[in-house]
C-alpha cells in the first residue's frame, strides 16, 4: 500500500548548518494496517510523515501510495499534496476556527477533485460526523469544542474524504490522560471497521504498542527497528530501542562463552547471566543485558533454575496495580515490579530470578554510561 | 455502511496543467510589487545622482548632492529634531494606540463594542485640519484650553503650548494612534486567550500577562506598528510646518520641502536626503523579517482550542471605560466638536453667545455645491476603495510569501514592498509620472495613474497590517486545508483570507483614508476629470476657505464612519467569530 | 517546472524587472525632443487645410504666425478660428473658485469650453516642465505666480503675443522677453487684530516696528523670501539687513505656514500683527466682521500673476483668445472680485497706493543669494 523507498531529507537551519532529518529511511505499510513511527521529539517521525503527505518535499527517496508514484527523485516526480488523496490529522488538529463543525468537515468535498451535489455532501458529512460520534454538533462553532470533540472533528474531516491513507501526526497529544486512553481504543477500533490503512506519529510508546500492527523505532533521523509491539517489546535490538519501549535495568558485562540457541554466558556485576543475544558475539566482548522490571521475580525462596541474583530492598514504591521495588545486588540497584499481593518491607534479604530468555544482551556500539547500571525513565 | 464506498474507483492522476496556478498568481504578484515599488526606487537614486534638469541644460552626472546633504552642519540638527519628535511620536502614539487596542480587544472594558469605529476618527480628519484644531486647543495666546483654565484659576500662566516639541508629539502622537490602534487590535484578535489563561492559572496578575504574555505574543506587530510610525512621522509635514516652524523646530523634511519646490526643481537633493530614510526603512524591515522568519513562535491561531475571548477585568474595568471616555471626550469629541463649531461659522471665532447667533449651514451647502465635488467624492470613493482592495490582496501573497515559505530572497522582496514608504509624496508623484509620461500606455490624465500612484504610495502599510495576522495563523491550519484536496487558491481564499481577517480589514480601512487623503502626488496626476476629493480639500485650505473646509471635514468623518461601521458588520459574518 | 519554479528566487525576478526598466527608460530618452515638433506640426497642417478653404487671405493658424498677427481683422478671426477648435486647456494656480467664475465668463462670451487643471504654482511649473521633458503638451495657457512663468520662460514653453491690449496695462505688467504678461497683482500688506491691538499703536513705517512694545507679537509667512528681498532693496541693502537683524533681535519673528492660515491666525487673535498676508484675504475677512485690519506700510511690495501662451498649443487660436480676454475684458472682473488687475483702465482701491515689483526674473537669479540670507536673519539658522 504504501512504499517509501531510501527517503533523505536535509535542509540548512539558522546557522547555515544542514540539518538530516530523515536518513535512508525505507519502510512498507501493508493495506488496512496501522503502521506507527515512534521515537523521541527530533528523531525525524514527523519530517517522514510530512513527506509522505506531500507537505514536505524530501532531498531524494522515493514514495508510491497504493500503487501511484508519489514522489520520485529520480523521476522528478511531486504530487502536489492536495492532489494525493491522502487524509491527515494534525497535533493541533488544526480545525478552522472560521468555520462551524459541519462546514469543517465539508471542506474537503467541496474543494476536491469530485464535484459532489449538496446532498450527497450532506450526507457523508453526517455519515463522518456519526462515525466519529459527532452527531448533533453540526452547526455547533469549531472553537466550541472541547479538546476531545475537536480531535474526533479532525478526524471526521480526514476520514470524509474517504482516502486511501491516512495520517495521524500525534493526535493524542493534546488530550487529557484518560480521554486519551479512550480515544486510543476508538481509533483502533475505527481503523480497524474502516481498514484503513493508517500511519501513526507519536513518542508515546504505549500509545503504540496499543494501537500499532507495526512499529517503526525512530532515532536521529534513521529507522532503529521496525517490528510488531510484541517483537520490538520483546526483543529490543538495540539499547536505544530496550531503553525508549518501556522501562528496563540495564546490566553491562563481559562474555564469557556462547552457549549455542542465540544465547550466551556474560559476566555482571551481578553474577553470571545467561541471557538471548541475536547475533553471536565474540567471548570477551562487551555486552550491556537489558532486564525488564516485570520479568525480575522476586521471592524468598531461591528459584530453582534461570538466573539467580541475591539481593536486599531498597525502596518499595506501591503504585496500586503493582508495587515497584528498588533492589540493591552488590553494588548495583535493579528495578524490580512485582504482584501487590507481595509484602516483603525495605531491608528484607531475597532472591532474584531472571529468565534467561528475558534477558537480553545487546552489542551496542554507543555504550550506556559506564560503571553504573542505568534505570531508565519509569513508564508514565 | 461507510466501508462499502471506502476504496472506490481511483481516479487517475491527472495532467499537470501548463502553469501551475500558484505559481502564476506568486509570480504575478511579485511582478506587480516589484515594479510599483522599484520604479520610484531607481527614479530616486538616479535622480539623487543628477544635477537638476532645465530646458537649457541637461542633467549631469553627479554626487554633489551627497555632499551638499551631509556635509552641511544643519542636517545634523534637523536630523537631531526629526529623530526626537519621530521616536517621541511613535512611542505616544503606540503607547495609547496599544492601550486602546488591548482596552478594546482583550478586555471586558463597558462600551467597547463601539469604541473601533470611534476609536479610528482622529485618522479620519485631514492633517492640517487636525493640527489647526489643537493650534485653537492649546495655543499660549488663544488656545481653549489655556483661555478656560487662566479664567479658572485668574492667573496668567499658559498651561500648554502647542508650539513646542511635547505639542507636536502630542498632536503627531495622537493622528497616528489609530494606526496603532488598528494594528494592534489585529493583532489582539487572532491570540489565542488560552495562552493568557494559562498565565493566569499560574498566578500572574494582570499586569504581569499584560506584559509578559500578551505583549511579547503581539511583538512583531509592535515592531510593525513602532516602524511604520517612525517612518511616517520623520517625512510628515503639516504638524512640522504648521506647529513647528513657529518655534524653530526645524526638522528633516523641511530640507526635502526646499529643496523640492525651487526651482530648477532640486529633486536629486531631496532624494539624497531621502536615501537616509531608505536606510533607516531598510534596517527596520531587516529586523521585522527576522521576526517573522522566527515563524510559528508568534503564530498564536492554533487549530486548537482557539476561542477568541475577552479578559475579566473586575472592579478595574471602571477605569478603562474612563479612559475610554477621557479619550473621547479629548480626542476624539473635541476636535470634532472644534470643527462643527467652526463649520458652521462665517470665520473662525472663539466661542460665545455672540459667535452663536451667526451660525448656519452655509459652508455645507457650499461644499456640496463646489466645482467638480460630486465628481471628486466618486473618483475618492472608487480609487480608495480600489486601491484598498488591491493593496490588501497584493500584499496577503506577498506577505505569504515572506511569511510562509522559504523562498531565497523573500526578505528583498518584503523591503520593496515596504521602500516606497519614505519616498516623499512629491518625489514619488514626480516618478510615476515621468514613468508614464515616457512609457505611454494611455494612464497618464486618467484615474488609473492615481491608482498606481496609490497602489505604490500604501503598499508598505497594507503589508504590514497583513503580515501581523499573517504570522499569527499556525501552519497547520493551512496545511489540513491541502491534505483535503484544495488546490492553493481555495486555500488562499477560503482558510487564510477569513483567518488573517481582522489585519486584513483593519489594513483596508486604513488604505482607505489614507487614500482619500492623499495629496502630494495626487496633485501633480490628477487631471480634469479625475479631480479627488484631497485636491478639494487642498483648496479650500489654500483659499483659507477654512470653515468651509471644516464643513467638509465633518460630512467627512460622518460618512467614513459609515463605512467603517457598514465594514464592521460585513465582515461579521465571515472570519472567526468572537464568543 | 513546478520545481524550477520554487527555486526562481526573488532576486532573479527583480533583475529582470530592473533590467526592463532600464530598457524602457533609455528608450524614453532618446524619443525626448522629437515627439514634440511632431506633435505641433501635426496640428499646423490640419488647420490649415481646413482654414485655407474658407478664407481667401491668409489668417495664420499656426501659433507662430497667429502670435504675429496684427491686422484690423484680428480679434474676428481669431474668435472664428478659437470656435472652430472649441477647446482650451488651462494650467492655473488660481483659487480654483475664481478661476471657474472667469472662466465662466469666457466661455459665454465666446463658447469655448474652458478645461481647467489647477495646483499650487510650484507644481504647475513642476508638472509642465515634465510633461514638456517628455514631449506632451496639454495646456494651451498658463495662469501663475510671475516667479513660476518666468521659469516656464526660461525653459522656453511660452511664446510672446503680440496683442493690441498690452498697452492698456501698466507698465510694470509687461516683461521685457513678453513670454508672459501680468494680470493681477497679490500685494503684501499688513494686517493686525483689533482686539490686541489699537489702530493708533499701529507703525506706519518699518522702524516704528522696532518698538519693543511689538515683542513677541510679529508673524511672517514662512516662505515670502521675495517679499523680503524687495523691503531690503527698498531700504537699501545694509539698511535692510540691519533693519530685520535688529527686528529679530528686539521682538522676534513667528514664522507660520500658508498666508490664508496666517491671514486665519490674525483674525482669531493668536497672531496680533503679520507681516505679509494678502490684500484681498484680509479684506474679505474683515468685510465679514472679523476684528482685523490691514494697511500697507509703503512702498508695499507686489507679487505679480500673470498668463502666458504655450510654445506647442493644441488649440492656439483659442490659447491667444484667452491670452488677449485675460488682460482686456477680464480685468474688471478679476477687480470685483477683490483681486488687483494690472489695466490702467480699471479702478482698484490700491490704485494710488505705492507699489514695489517683486522682478520675478531677479528672484529667480538670486534666489539662493536671498535664501540664504532669510535663513540666516529669520530662521535663525547658524
Amino acid at each position: 500500500m504504501l512504499n517509501v523507498r531510501a527517503l533523505y531529507k536535509e535542509f540548512p537551519n539558522d546557522q547555515g548548518e544542514t540539518v538530516k532529518a530523515a536518513q535512508d529511511i525505507t519502510l512498507e505499510v501493508p493495506e488496512g494496517k496501522l503502521f506507527t513511527m515512534l521515537g523521541p521529539s527530533g528523531c525525524g517521525k514527523t519530517t517522514t510523515l510530512r513527506s509522505i503527505a506531500g507537505l514536505e518535499r524530501p532531498t531524494s527517496g522515493e514514495i508510491t501510495v497504493d500503487g501511484k508514484l508519489m514522489y520520485s527523485s529520480e523521476k522528478k516526480v511531486f504530487v502536489q499534496p492536495n492532489r494525493r488523496d491522502i487524509g491527515m490529522v494534525f497535533q493541533s488538529y488544526a480545525i478552522w476556527p472560521h468555520m462551524d463543525v459541519f462546514k469543517n468537515t465539508a471542506f474537503p468535498l467541496e474543494v476536491g477533485k469530485k464535484k459532489l451535489s449538496k446532498k450527497q455532501i450532506e450526507e457523508k458529512v453526517l455519515r463522518a460526523l456519526h462515525v466519529v460520534a459527532l452527531d448533533g454538533l453540526e452547526s455547533r462553532e469549531a472553537t466550541k469544542l472541547s479538546g476531545g470533540q475537536q480531535q474526533r472533528l479532525a478526524l471526521a474531516r480526514a476520514l470524509v474524504m474517504e482516502p486511501k491513507l491516512l495520517l495521524l501526526d500525534e493526535p493524542l497529544s493534546n488530550l487529557d490522560a484518560k480521554l486519551r486512553e479512550r480515544m486510543r481504543f476508538e481509533l483502533k477500533r475505527l481503523q480497524r471497521d474502516l481498514g484503513i490503512t493508517s500511519i501513526y506519529v507519536t513518542h508515546d510508546q504505549s500509545e503504540a504498542l496499543a494501537l500499532s500492527n507495526q512499529i517503526a523505532v525512530m532515532n536521529a533521523g534513521r529507522i532503529i527497528q521496525i517490528g510488531t509491539p510484541r517483537e520490538i517489546y520483546e526483543k529490543p535490538g538495540s539499547q536505544f530501542v530496550a531503553d525508549f519501549i518501556g522501562s528496563t535495568n540495564f546490566v553491562e558485562g563481559v562474555v564469557e562463552s556462547v552457549v549455542g540457541e542465540g544465547y550466551i554466558l556474560a559476566k555482571t556485576k551481578i553474577g553470571l547471566i545467561k541471557a538471548y543475544s541475536a547475533q553471536e558475539p565474540v567471548p570477551g566482548s562487551k555486552v550491556v543485558i537489558s532486564i525488564r522490571p516485570e520479568n525480575i521475580h522476586v521471592s524468598h525462596e531461591r528459584p530453582t533454575d534461570g538466573n539467580v541474583a541475591e539481593g536486599q530492598i531498597d525502596t518499595r514504591i506501591f503504585l496500586g496495580e503493582y508495587v515497584d521495588l528498588q533492589l540493591k545486588v552488590g553494588e548495583s540497584l535493579l528495578q524490580a515490579r512485582t504482584h501487590p499481593s507481595l509484602r516483603y518491607p525495605a531491608g528484607t534479604q531475597v532472591y532474584l530470578g531472571m529468565d534467561p530468555e528475558k534477558c537480553i544482551a545487546l552489542l551496542d556500539a554507543k555504550s550506556p554510561p559506564a560503571e553504573k547500571i542505568v534505570v531508565s525513565k519509569a513508564v508514565s | 455502511m461507510l466501508k462499502t464506498t471506502w476504496f472506490g474507483p481511483t481516479t487517475t492522476l491527472e495532467p499537470k496543467p501548463l502553469i501551475d496556478f500558484k505559481w502564476f498568481i506568486i509570480g504575478v504578484t511579485i511582478f506587480i510589487v516589484s515594479y510599483l515599488g522599484i520604479v520610484p526606487l531607481a527614479f530616486l537614486i538616479w535622480q539623487s545622482f543628477s544635477t537638476p534638469q532645465t530646458m537649457t541644460q541637461a542633467a549631469e552626472f553627479t554626487a554633489n548632492n551627497y555632499v551638499r546633504a551631509y556635509t552641511d552642519p544643519q542636517t545634523l540638527v534637523l536630523f537631531y529634531n526629526s529623530f526626537i519628535f519621530a521616536a517621541g511620536t511613535s512611542a505616544f502614539s503606540l503607547v495609547l494606540g496599544t492601550l486602546l487596542a488591548w482596552m478594546n480587544e482583550r478586555t471586558n472594558t463597558p462600551f467597547k463594542s463601539l469604541f473601533y469605529a470611534l476609536a479610528i476618527i482622529p485618522l479620519i480628519i485631514p492633517s492640517i485640519l487636525f493640527t489647526v484644531a489643537w493650534i485653537f486647543l492649546a495655543s499660549p495666546e488663544i488656545g481653549i484650553f489655556n483661555l478656560a483654565l487662566q479664567r479658572l484659576f485668574n492667573t496668567d500662566y499658559v498651561f500648554f503650548n502647542i508650539y513646542s516639541l511635547g505639542g507636536m508629539i502630542w498632536v503627531e502622537g495622537l493622528h497616528y494612534s489609530p494606526m496603532a490602534f488598528l494594528l494592534m487590535t489585529a493583532a489582539f484578535r487572532s491570540m489565542d486567550p488560552s495562552l493568557e489563561e494559562s498565565a493566569m492559572m499560574s498566578g500572574a496578575s494582570i499586569r504581569h500577562i499584560v506584559f509578559k504574555i500578551t505583549m511579547k505574543l503581539a511583538w512583531p506587530a509592535l515592531f510593525a506598528a513602532v516602524l511604520i510610525m517612525f517612518v511616517r512621522s520623520i517625512e510628515s509635514f503639516e504638524v512640522p510646518a504648521l506647529l513647528g516652524m513657529p518655534a524653530g523646530i526645524q526638522v528633516f523634511t523641511s530640507a526635502i520641502y526646499n529643496a523640492i519646490k525651487r526651482y530648477p526643481s532640486d529633486i536629486g537633493l531631496a532624494g539624497s536626503y531621502a536615501v537616509t530614510l531608505l536606510i533607516i526603512t531598510s534596517i527596520g524591515v531587516f529586523f521585522q523579517s527576522k521576526i517573522s522568519s522566527s515563524g510559528s513562535k508568534y503564530s498564536t491561531m492554533t487549530g486548537k482550542g482557539y476561542r477568541p475571548r475577552a479578559m475579566d477585568l473586575g472592579k478595574w474595568r471602571y477605569l478603562t471605560a474612563g479612559i475610554f471616555i477621557v479619550y473621547f471626550l479629548l480626542i476624539v469629541i473635541i476636535p470634532f466638536l472644534v470643527l462643527v463649531w467652526s463649520s458652521l461659522q462665517r470665520f473662525y471665532s472663539v466661542p460665545s453667545v455672540q459667535a452663536f447667533k451667526t451660525i448656519s449651514f452655509e459652508n455645507y451647502s457650499y461644499v456640496l455645491q463646489y466645482p467638480s465635488f460630486l465628481r471628486s467624492v466618486s473618483n475618492s470613493v472608487l480609487l480608495s476603495i480600489g486601491s484598498a482592495t488591491t493593496i490588501m490582496l497584493l500584499t496577503a501573497v506577498i506577505c505569504w510569501i515572506v511569511v510562509k515559505t522559504r523562498i531565497r530572497g523573500r526578505w528583498m522582496l518584503d523591503n520593496i514592498a515596504s521602500l516606497p514608504m519614505v519616498f516623499p509624496g512629491i518625489v514619488l508623484g514626480v516618478s510615476i509620472m515621468i514613468l508614464y509620461l515616457q512609457f505611454d500606455i494611455g494612464v497618464y490624465g486618467t484615474l488609473w495613474i492615481l491608482f498606481i500612484a496609490y497602489l505604490t504610495r500604501f503598499m508598505p502599510y497594507g503589508l504590514r497590517y497583513n503580515t501581523t495576522s499573517m504570522m499569527q495563523i499556525h501552519k497547520e491550519l493551512e496545511e489540513s486545508a491541502a491534505m483535503s484536496g484544495a488546490t492553493w487558491g481555495t486555500t488562499f481564499r477560503r482558510i487564510i483570507l477569513p483567518l488573517m481577517k481582522s489585519g486584513f480589514v483593519a489594513g483596508w480601512i486604513y488604505v482607505v483614508i489614507v487614500s482619500i487623503r492623499e495629496l502630494s502626488s495626487s496633485i501633480l496626476l490628477y487631471s480634469p476629470g479625475s479631480e479627488v476629493i484631497s485636491i478639494v480639500i487642498w483648496e479650500l485650505w489654500e483659499n483659507g476657505q477654512y470653515t468651509k473646509l471644516s464643513a467638509l471635514g465633518v460630512m467627512f468623518i460622518i460618512a467614513l464612519f459609515i463605512l467603517v461601521i457598514g465594514m464592521q458588520l460585513f465582515t461579521k459574518r465571515i472570519g472567526v467569530k468572537e464568543s | 517546472m513546478r520545481r524550477t519554479a520554487k527555486r526562481t528566487s526573488v532576486v532573479s525576478m527583480l533583475m529582470a524587472i530592473i533590467l526592463m526598466m532600464s530598457i524602457l527608460a533609455a528608450c524614453g530618452n532618446g524619443g525626448n525632443a522629437e515627439p514634440a515638433s511632431s506633435a505641433s506640426s501635426g496640428t499646423e497642417t490640419k488647420t490649415d487645410t481646413a482654414n485655407g478653404a474658407a478664407a481667401g487671405p491668409a489668417f495664420p493658424t499656426d501659433i507662430d504666425g497667429l502670435v504675429a498677427y496684427e491686422g484690423d481683422d484680428r480679434k474676428e478671426k481669431l474668435i472664428e478660428a478659437a470656435k472652430k477648435e472649441g477647446n482650451l486647456s488651462l494650467y492655473t494656480s488660481m483659487a480654483l473658485e475664481d478661476m471657474e467664475k472667469v472662466a465662466a465668463k469666457f466661455e459665454e462670451m465666446y463658447g469655448i469650453k474652458v478645461q481647467i487643471w489647477r495646483a499650487g504654482s510650484e507644481n504647475v511649473l513642476q508638472r509642465i516642465v515634465t510633461e514638456a521633458q517628455a514631449g506632451r503638451f496639454d495646456y494651451d495657457v498658463v495662469e501663475t505666480n510671475g516667479p513660476e512663468l518666468e521659469a516656464l520662460h526660461r525653459e522656453q514653453l511660452l511664446i510672446p503675443v503680440k496683442s493690441p491690449y498690452l498697452s492698456d496695462l501698466i507698465p510694470e505688467a509687461i516683461t521685457p522677453h513678453g513670454g508672459w504678461t501680468a494680470t493681477r497683482l497679490n500685494i503684501f500688506v499688513q494686517a493686525y487684530n483689533t482686539s490686541k491691538l489699537k489702530k493708533e499703536d499701529i507703525p506706519t513705517t518699518w522702524e516704528g516696528l522696532l518698538d519693543p512694545k511689538f515683542k513677541g507679537l510679529i508673524a511672517v509667512e514662512a516662505e515670502d523670501i521675495d517679499w523680503f528681498a524687495g523691503v531690503i532693496k527698498e531700504l537699501g541693502e545694509e539698511e535692510g539687513t540691519k533693519f530685520f537683524r535688529d527686528l529679530v533681535a528686539t521682538n522676534g519673528i513667528s514664522l507660520r505656514k500658508g498666508h490664508t492660515l496666517l491671514t486665519e491666525l490674525v483674525a482669531s487673535g493668536e497672531v496680533p500683527y503679520a507681516l505679509t498676508v494678502y490684500n484681498y484675504k484680509a479684506e474679505q475677512l474683515k468685510n465679514d466682521g472679523a476684528p482685523l485690519d490691514w494697511y500697507a506700510i509703503e512702498p508695499a511690495i507686489a507679487r505679480a500673476n500673470g498668463v502666458g501662451v504655450a510654445k506647442n498649443p493644441k488649440n492656439p487660436a483659442a490659447a491667444v483668445l484667452f491670452y488677449d480676454f485675460m488682460i482686456n475684458e477680464a480685468q474688471a472682473f478679476l477687480a470685483e472680485i477683490d483681486f488687483v488687475p494690472t489695466s490702467n483702465k480699471v479702478d482698484s482701491s490700491l490704485n494710488d497706493m505705492d507699489i514695489r515689483f517683486v522682478d520675478a526674473g531677479i528672484i529667480l537669479d538670486e534666489f539662493d543669494k536671498w535664501e540664504a540670507l532669510w535663513q540666516e536673519i529669520i530662521m535663525e539658522k547658524k
